[in-house]
């Protein structure tokens, strides 16, 4: 099944945005930033097997930029637990769309 | 029409209500036959390179007493799984040309198909083997119920592989 959300950024921290819950697992399939920071922000994406985190992609962006990453340019494998991001500024907004297998 | 054209077959019912088969030397009739609720199991933070073993029954991945189980297997993740079908003895050497089967997400589903009578005949057990580590593995199982009821012996219509006949 697919999914999608936006959720906005106000920390530096990581920001959980899917949690794969039972038996599912998690494909990115595409992935929105916009960066609102008044400085460039750059963001990790991380994925969570258990509680283990992997940084599987970091993203540059500038001020007032946004950035598209469709199905080809995102990681091919999938997120077993969770996946979150995290940025070196905020705030920022993430658009994603997420198929859960 | 996907990977798998040249020598795909489209996972049908193998038996169809009153026909017969043989397992362990008895003769069952099929009483009703529908699709499997789908098993999936999702194990995450494997990191022993000796691998992480499973008894799939204990997960479920069972029939009741009077069904036969016909199931396909899938495997996702950066894992080498081992299946070994298992009785109520031990290995059983047979099945669908060998008793134990490495796999791994790669290998077509049409390769991992399973029959178990019950819980007693043919049910798997599987090690994880983790690619990297730490590595993930979701197993997941579609297929047939069969409902068998004893019966006369009777021709069979259909050939068990051989660890349950």
């Amino acid at each position: 099944m697919k999914i999608s959300g936006s959720v906005t950024v106000t920390t530096t921290d990581p920001t959980t945005i899917v949690v794969a819950t039972g038996e599912y697992i998690a494909f990115l399939k595409r992935l929105k930033i916009t960066n609102l920071a008044a400085s460039a922000n750059t963001v990790s994406v991380i994925y969570f097997n258990g509680d283990i985190p992997k940084i599987v992609m970091v993203s540059v962006v500038g001020v007032n930029e946004e950035k598209v990453y469709d199905e080809k340019s995102l990681p091919i494998e999938a997120a077993p637990t969770a996946i979150a991001v995290r940025g070196t500024a905020q705030p920022y907004v993430v658009d994603f769309s997420v198929e859960l297998l | 029409m996907g990977e798998h054209f040249f020598f795909y077959k489209e996972f049908n019912p193998r038996l169809k209500p009153r026909e017969f088969i043989k397992i362990r030397d008895e003769y069952y009739e099929v009483v009703e036959c529908r699709p499997a609720f789908p098993w999936a199991i999702k194990i995450t933070k494997i990191t022993d390179p000796r691998g992480h073993e499973i008894e799939l029954k204990k997960e479920d991945l069972k029939a009741e007493s009077n069904e036969v189980l016909d199931m396909r297997i899938h495997i996702y993740g950066p894992v080498r799984v081992l299946f070994r079908i298992e009785g109520p003895s031990g290995p059983v050497f047979g099945g669908w040309g060998a008793a134990e089967r490495f796999a791994d997400e790669d290998t077509s589903e049409n390769l991992l198909e399973n029959v178990m009578f019950g819980d007693r005949i043919g049910w798997l057990y599987a090690r994880i083997y983790p690619v990297v580590i730490p590595a993930w593995c979701k197993i997941k199982a579609e297929g047939y119920v069969y409902r068998v009821k004893r019966a006369e012996a009777k021709p069979q219509t259909y050939t068990m592989p051989p660890y349950m006949t």
